[in-house]
């Protein structure tokens, strides 16, 4: 039945068929003509699958991303950062990659990452000086933190597939996202140095500055610290911080910082609701086959055939990261997850790695995929702003990229980079 | 008027989407406030907003049809000639309403099988069968978004992309 299930899911994967057919449609195919069991499995399972409290946050972090962006909360985030960073070599672009950070803790998608911050950040730096490419690269990786940083939709799925706390995950998001913005702030610093990006803006630094943009976005600043206090004071779960964020967004937005209009909420919400029920088809379609692939006994057979090639929990560990910056190259996050989490986890967790950490970098590498081509949603959204190619971006795409993906390999070897922070809250052993 | 009407039929599951969402985030808030503020959890607040999920993931599903926004691996199909492109592409979404008869027909039964043993809901004592209905109308719902696509690439077969109005 193996063949019956990975044949028919190769071909239609090549065909370029959406995931959720391509998963549905093979799981049909398998059972159809390798088993007894009957083919409602597969129906009753996409029910099961979404009918799920924890995954409620999906549609819920993807609202209040909208409205962040719609609110003009975006934009005083991205002018408290310039008061800070503006006035340093290469400012410009580490504001946009600080501000990226700042909106990665309210908002827990890439895309919308990008599209908040880069959308104002990309047409500044052009004006300043820097090269639109690189703009739209370095903001296209920037944006990645957005699922690295807690909140995260990513993290909302691996810990509903790999049954891993979802608070203990957003925690050791910090530490890894914290690093990723450093470096890439690094890398923003060299090409700004060297080419002479930015001369044109030079933004004095003023502690008076600092202050008024500071209180200007205390609303927006005040929203993280409200989305995890909440969750680490035992107050509320992930789901219901998703829903909090959403009336806190709406009603700073329309009251406080008066630029949510009634008439931009239906758009809003459709635009959520259609990315949600992308990702929730997926997740739906993708429990018959992970039913299949566990009565099949296929993720032991995976995890017998690589633990002959090396027991080393860092060759394995090395081999899984090349596979996942692969994989996120080409396949949509979501999907990624829900298909390979049930695969890799048994078998990391053999040698030793803790299930959160190796959420963690799973994340991160399917994080990097969002901003590889030739499928980096990051990227799609980047080229939009900027009105340049996939390919002139890619070139300038290296050295970002190239720091990124170090970063990924430290959290991967050098555990305490993800761990420490849930570790010191408690949260983990 | 008609444009409006117009306008309500292409986004018709859209619209409901945007019903669902808001009442999830209300609902879940308020179950917020009445844990910690008043002390008093509500029994039926997490079950109906998770079937409210389960009917956007199936509505929703329908609306992304219609804007062609579920996305498979592309990174093969890129290399082909523009023109057999869209000829698989046409040919996917006819194979997708094969897959989504099997669905529909796969969803009625669950619902029958429901409804005959007279499940209800635990919190709400709500018919399950009423529930799953989402899967046989999402799907119908979905054929029908199918359907449209093909006529609509069909009909703008010859014309680029840009004179389709992004339809492909």
């Amino acid at each position: 039945m193996t063949a019956l299930l990975f044949v028919p899911f190769a071909i239609l994967v090549i065909l370029g068929f959406p995931i959720w057919t391509v998963l549905a449609g093979s799981s049909f195919i398998a059972l159809y003509f390798g088993s007894g069991t009957p083919l409602t499995l597969v129906v009753q399972r996409m029910f099961t699958a979404s009918d799920s409290f924890p995954l409620l946050a999906v549609p819920l972090f993807m609202v209040a991303g909208n409205l962040m962006e719609t609110g003009g909360i975006s934009r005083r985030l991205i002018n408290f950062c310039n008061s800070l960073l503006g006035s340093f070599t290469g400012g410009l672009g580490m504001v946009g990659v600080l501000a990226c950070m700042f909106f990665a803790a309210i908002s827990g998608s890439g895309p919308a990452t990008v599209a908040a911050i880069g959308g104002i950040m990309i047409p500044a730096m052009v004006e300043a000086g820097y090269d639109s490419a690189f703009s739209a690269a370095l903001l296209a990786v920037a944006g990645a933190i957005g699922v690295i940083i807690p909140p995260s939709i990513p993290m909302v799925n691996y810990g509903v597939v790999g049954s891993v706390s979802i608070s203990s995950l957003f925690a050791a998001g910090f530490g890894p996202g914290i690093l990723m913005g450093l470096a890439l702030m690094a890398v923003c610093y060299v090409a700004a140095k060297r080419n002479g990006y930015g001369k044109l803006s030079a933004v004095q630094f003023r502690w008076s500055g600092v202050w008024h943009s500071f209180r200007d976005a205390f609303w927006a600043l005040l929203m993280p610290v409200l989305i995890l206090g909440g969750i680490y004071g035992g107050i509320f779960t992930p789901t219901e911080a998703a829903a909090v964020s959403v009336i806190y967004g709406f009603v700073v937005g329309l009251f406080v910082y008066k630029e949510l209009k009634f008439s931009d909420l239906p758009p809003l919400l459709m635009a959520a609701g259609k990315t949600t029920a992308i990702v929730m088809m997926i997740i739906a379609s993708a429990s018959g086959f992970g039913w299949i692939l566990t009565a099949e006994r296929i993720p032991d057979v995976i995890a017998a055939a690589m633990m002959s090639l090396s027991s080393n929990k860092f060759v394995i560990l090395t081999l899984i990261n090349l596979l996942l910056l692969l994989v996120g190259c080409i396949m949509e996050t979501t999907a990624s997850i829900i298909i390979l989490t049930p695969i890799f986890l048994p078998i990391v967790t053999q040698l030793g790695v803790n299930p959160i950490h190796f959420g963690i970098i799973m994340v991160m590498n399917l994080a990097i995929g969002m901003a590889t081509p030739p499928l980096g949603v990051n990227l799609f959204v980047a080229c939009s702003i900027s009105g340049r190619t996939m390919e002139q971006i890619s070139r300038k795409l290296v050295w970002v990229l190239l720091l990124s993906i170090l970063v990924l390999f430290l959290t991967s070897y050098f555990e305490p980079i993800a761990l420490l922070i849930p570790r010191l809250m408690g949260l983990i052993r | 008027m008609k444009k409006r009407i117009q306008g309500f039929i292409d986004n018709f599951e859209g619209y409901c989407c945007v019903v669902a969402l808001s009442a999830m985030s209300i609902i879940i808030f308020i179950q917020v406030i009445f844990r910690y503020v008043l002390k008093a959890s509500l029994p039926w607040s997490e079950e109906i907003s998770r079937y409210l999920l389960v009917w956007t993931t199936f509505f929703g599903g329908a609306y992304g049809v219609r804007l062609g926004a579920h996305i498979g691996v592309e990174a093969f199909t890129m290399l082909l000639p523009k023109k057999y492109q869209r000829v698989l592409a046409i040919l996917i979404n006819v194979a997708s309403i094969v897959l989504c008869v099997a669905i529909l027909v796969f969803g009625i039964k669950i619902v029958q099988t429901q409804m005959r043993r007279g499940q209800l809901s635990p919190a709400m004592r709500l018919p399950m069968g009423y529930v799953y209905l989402a899967i046989p109308i999402g799907m119908v719902l979905f054929i029908v978004r199918y359907i449209q696509r093909i006529v609509l690439a069909l009909l703008n077969f010859s014309k680029n992309e840009e004179e389709a109005g992004g339809l492909l």
